[in-house]
Order: structure tokens, then sequence, then C-alpha cells
């Protein structure tokens, strides 16, 4: 039995200025029928519904330095959060709609980051919307170095993705699009929309952060020539037979949090340990980290390590050299 | 010294009032006589010396905190709906201010009746008599937390980046950069040190007069409550269950190692040495346990106990006997009084 079904989920909607988040908010807030949602939005997004609670925060963002781990969250979420917790009539449902130009991390960190936060709710997904019209131009823009290109990250981070407003690009465009955003990011689920149209169950209640539910979406793993020239956000991913010796597998994702981990926007992974008979899963964004053990290996089930991560600047044959050396050969 | 032994004591529940929801503050006043507690309904309510509940509809949205002024003759209030408004003892609405963003704290000056409140990145002051109070400018984040020191002559405005401290011009006249994020603030009665507890699990404390500073570390989450003795040697801080006191003689506490002391299950919501007897620290905790404690190095501090079978908001210790008033989240204000049971024996 998990805790989770007490906890009340958190929908996190991203995505560029124009591309149609607040009209998914609108949309989820039309057709759900008895829910009593709460949305969080950071711009004034012309969210309106009878029934929700509409709150207004400025964007702030904490810097955390809790021993080695460095991270970011958001002292606005952390305050609205609390409040709402309090309330004798608890909301059902969370929807924090971020700015066009916000970054993912802080939000997500938030939830593992206050331990109040996370006792009482639990990040469900991160849903980025994007404009299949003007996708390409915001990925290819030309950052000042150092600067970063929210767009990409936004799409890094997600693991939903709805691309809209189909109807203004040809289908040969569309699969183009398609094919950026699975070398970005290629654990998220891609859906083609129109005005941010959607099944509610694709988007609510997914259960993205469960660790029992890692990596229920298979990954699609790309060969390296497949990815777009110039582009430093990308996934990497590893399927590796054999078992993993659990001193090394753990050195190992030491290295990778430690090292890495400021590049890593998110991971996931399924590990077979040796001397163990149950599957290990893991997830993390940057530097905050989740694993233990889940259930056991079914009888025909292949025991195969499986891992993605999402990140800038990922060296995969580093990686995948170093993961090697954890195998029991 | 070995541990204090728990001490049999009678304790006397009452529900002085109810509130429509969860319960963010209550204060008792000066003379011990009244209460007040604000919700985060928006209500706020007086209970006055007849046990007579006045209620008002104080704010749009939660009400963030309310006090008692030192003269006992008003209660500050604020709220998410940034305002600070100041009643008289009735109910009536004395004096207000309105600002952009939201309350988040609120402090009487010891010495005379002015109210400060951090509301969104300003530091608002409030005078009942209609005099007009000192203005400050915009601080660099939203203020998480004030407090004056002792003398009223200073504000501490607790924000993401540091301590500033305000006296009578817009700017702040100093400010103890930090990075991280404070939530609560405290300053000693001596003037020597200001203390914040923070989101990052640790204390930060700072010498008034050098600004030299200390950081506490190792707490299990973020540190949420925070309270001087009365002579300011010791300093105690509540971390989820756990409570830690601080050693302040001398040259303070560094490198000294605090007394822990576990007896919650859960959060503590409460926690401040009785006014009555500074030797006694109580803590009231959402598990529904008021816990009172004499510091010990070894052994166990804890000396009572008392079960409310409510989840605990808020806890505010009455000035002048052994009695605690907390808030529920449920609403409900209930006072606890605590009697020596040998005394109480006929």
């Amino acid at each position: 039995m998990s805790t989770t079904d007490s906890k009340v989920p958190v929908t996190v909607v991203t995505g560029f200025l124009g591309s149609g988040k607040t009209t998914l908010v609108n949309y989820i807030l039309s057709e759900n029928h008895g829910k009593r949602i709460a949305v969080i939005e950071n711009e004034f997004g012309e969210v309106g519904v009878d029934d929700a609670l509409i709150i207004d925060a400025e964007e702030e963002i904490f810097e955390m330095n809790n021993g080695c781990i460095c991270c970011t969250v958001r002292g606005d979420l952390i305050r609205i959060l609390g409040t709402l917790m309090k309330r004798r009539d608890k909301f059902d449902y969370i929807l924090v709609e971020t700015t066009g130009l916000a970054d993912p991390a802080p939000v997500a960190q938030t939830f593992f980051v206050d331990d109040e936060i996370r006792a009482q709710l639990r990040l469900d997904a991160i849903v980025t919307v994007v404009d299949a019209k003007h996708l390409s131009m915001h990925l290819f823009e030309e950052k000042a170095d150092g600067v970063e290109n929210e767009a990409l990250e936004q799409i890094a981070f997600a693991d939903r993705i709805l691309l809209n407003k189909t109807d203004l690009v040809s289908e040969e465009d569309l699969v183009e699009v398609e094919g950026h955003l699975r070398s970005i990011n290629s654990s998220a689920s891609v859906v083609r929309t129109h005005m941010s149209k959607v099944d509610l169950d694709w988007v609510l209640n997914v259960g993205a952060f469960d660790l029992q539910r890692v990596l229920e979406v298979e990954p699609t793993f790309l060969d390296d020539s497949e990815h777009l020239h110039d582009q430093s956000i990308t996934s990497v991913g590893i399927e590796e037979a054999g078992q993993v010796d659990v001193v090394k597998i753990n050195d190992w994702l030491g290295w990778l949090l430690g090292e890495k981990g400021v590049d890593i926007f998110r991971m996931k992974g399924i590990l077979n340990v040796l001397g163990s008979d149950n599957r290990f899963v893991f997830q993390g964004v940057h530097m905050l980290f989740d694993g233990q053990p889940d259930r056991a290996w079914g009888e025909n089930e292949d025991r195969v390590n499986k891992m993605i991560f999402i990140g800038r600047n990922l060296d995969r044959d580093e990686i995948t050299q170093r993961f090697r050396k954890c195998l029991v050969r | 010294m070995s541990g204090a032994l728990m001490t049999p004591m009678s304790v006397t529940e009452r529900v002085l009032a109810v509130l429509p929801d969860y319960v963010n503050g209550v204060d008792v006043s000066p003379d011990g006589l009244c209460t007040v507690a604000g919700s985060v309904s928006g209500h706020v309510c007086i209970v006055d010396v007849e046990g007579d509940v006045r209620t008002i509809e104080a704010h749009d949205g939660d009400v963030v905190r309310a006090k008692w002024s030192p003269s006992g003759q008003f209660v500050a209030s604020c709220g998410i709906d940034g305002a600070l408004r100041i009643w008289d003892r009735t109910g009536s609405l004395v004096a207000e201010a309105q600002h952009k963003g939201w309350a988040t704290d609120l402090a009487w000056r010891a010495d005379g009746d002015e109210v400060a409140a951090g509301v969104g990145r300003r530091v608002v002051r409030l005078l009942p008599n209609g005099m007009k109070a000192v203005q400050h400018e915009e601080l660099p984040a939203s203020v998480e937390c004030v407090t004056w020191s002792e003398d009223g002559r200073r504000l501490f405005a607790g924000h993401y980046g540091g301590v500033a401290v305000l006296q009578g011009s817009a700017k702040p006249v100093k400010t103890f950069p930090w990075k991280g994020a404070p939530l609560v603030v405290a300053a000693s009665s001596d003037g020597r040190w200001v203390v914040t507890g923070n989101q990052d699990a640790s204390l930060h404390v700072w010498k008034v007069a050098n600004g030299s500073e200390l950081q506490m570390t190792g707490f299990a989450t973020k540190v949420s409550l925070i309270a001087w003795n009365r002579n300011s040697l010791r300093l105690a801080n509540a971390a989820m269950n756990e409570i830690s006191e601080w050693d302040f003689s001398g040259k303070g506490p560094k490198g000294s190692k605090p007394i822990g002391m576990v007896g919650h299950s859960a959060r503590i919501v409460g926690l401040g040495y009785s006014p009555m007897d500074d030797t006694v620290l109580g803590s009231a905790s959402t598990d529904g346990s008021v816990c009172l404690w004499r510091p010990v190095k070894t052994g166990s501090s804890m000396f009572h106990s008392h079960h409310t079978y409510r989840s605990l908001s808020a806890m505010a210790w009455s000035p002048s006997v052994l009695r605690m008033v907390c808030g529920t989240a449920l609403g409900e204000v209930v006072a606890l009084d605590f009697q020596d049971a040998a005394e109480g024996r006929p």
C-alpha cells in the first residue's frame, strides 16, 4: 500500500507564451465535473471558472544549500501551497500554471524539498504545451552564453507534451516537430491537440513521479545520429541485461548526482541488482534522488536494467561505460 | 543533574471559542484575561474577561497572525489580502494599511502601541491613534518574518537573502546578508543576538554589534519555530517533531551541542517559555499533544505531557498563570490550565 492516495495531486502546466497553457487550464476546469480544483498562476492568464480558486503569485526563486545538495525551490509556491493545505474543505486537485519563461526545475524541486508539502501533496506530472507552428523558432533561437533556452528546458522536464495548434501546420512539419521533441525528451508521451483539447485522463493523475510507475511508458531510444545538430539538451537511454553490483551501482549513482546532477534534469530507471529478486526503481530531478526496492521481477520478465537521463551536455559514452563497470560479469 | 521526573499535574481543558476553520494564530492579552485568535476563514475572534466571544470578519482570505498590543488596548491582525488592521477590544476597526502581496507576520513594539508587518516585499508600520507611521521601501524579496528589538528602536525583517535592519528611515540602516530563506526571526532581549530559523533546515545567528555570524545545521526539516527565554540566555527551536535548546550565555553557542527534546510524534506548531515560570518550555503539536519541558543535558527534559485529541495548529502562553491557549485545525480555541496535582489536592 502506498500513501500516495491520501495526497493531493498537483499538475504543473508549462509552455511558451501563446502555446495554449491557459486554454488547457480552462479546458480542464470546464471539462471536469465534481472535483474541487485550485489553480496557481504566475501571470495574468484569464483563467475563469466559478468553482475553482485562482491564486496569482509572483514567481520567487530560492537557492538552497542543503549540505552537499544544491537546488532551487519556489518560495511563492511554498507559501501558497502551505495555505491551501490548512483549509478544512481540501482541494481534490491543484494546477500550477507557470509563466512562459519559467524554469521548471525549482517548481518540481519544491515538492521534494519542503517537508510539509511533501507530506500532503504529490507532484503528479509536468505537462508541457508546445505550439507546433512556432516550436522550431524557439528551439533554434540563439541565446547568449549562460542564458537558458526555456523552451528546450520545458520540453526536457515534461512527462506529457501537448503538441498544440496542429491545424496551423502541415503533416510533414508535424512529423519533423515530433522528431525534435523525441530527440530532446524520449520518455515523454506526445499527443497532437487542437485548442488544447485532450483526454483528461491523459494529463491528470498520471503518476509520473510515482516510483512504482517508473518507465511505465517505454522510452524510445535514439541513436546519436538521430539527434539534432548543436543541440545541448538530449536524452540518454541505457538498456543493458545483467545484474549490477550494489556497491558499485551506489558509487555510480553518487558520481552521477555529484558530477552530473546540475546537468541532469530528469532521470528514471529500473535496476536488476545482484542478490535481489525485486526490481530497484529510482527517479530524480537534478540532485534530488528517490529510489527503493519495488515489486519482484515476473517469472517471464526479462531482467533488464533500463534508464533514461534527460539533460544538458550529457556524454552518452561516459555514462554508459561507467554503468557497464557496475555489471557483474 | 539527572532528568526531571514526570510531575503529576491536573490539566483542565476549556473551549473558549470556535472559528469556522484552521486557527493560524492565538494570543493572550498582557493582563492574561482575554484571548484573540485568527483563522484561515478570514475571521478574528476576541474572547473577553467574561468569556464572551466577539467574531470579526477581519480579512478577505486567511488571517495570518492576530496579536495583542503591549497595552492590551488593541489587537492587530494581518492576512493574505495584504491588509494590516488594528482593532479595539470590542472589535471596532481603529486603523488599517493595505499593500500589494501577502502578509506573512506581524509584531508589536514592546514599549508602545505600534505594529509592524511583512506585506509582500515591504515592512508596513501602523499606529492606532491616527498618527503617521514611518514608511519603508520595498526590500529585495518577500518579507517572511518581522520582530522588534526589545528597546523598540530597531525592526528586523527576514527575507530571502538575509535580515534587513530598519529604523526611522525608508531604507534599511543595515543588512545582515546571507544566502538563505528565513522563516522566523527573533532578537534577544539584551540586544546582542538576532536569530533566524530557515527553510534549509538551519538556524542562523548574528551578533548585532559586529554582524559576525554562526550557522547551526543538521535539523531534520526546516526550522519553523524559535523562542528566547526572558533573559536571552537560552534559545529553543523546533524542526518537525524535535526541539533543541541552545546555551547563549557567555560567548554564545559557538561549538556547543544543544539539548535535544523529542516527545511529539508529529510537527510542532507552538513553542515558548512560560512568562510565568521561565524555566518551563512548552510545546504543542499537530498530533494533539502538548509537552512541558525543563531542559537538562542528561536524562529526560520532559516533566509533563497531555493529550488533547485535537490537531493543534497554534499555541500561546498566558503571561500570569501556567495556562496555554491553543488553536486547532478545526477552528477551536482551547485553554489548557496546568496545576500541580499535589497542590490541587484538598
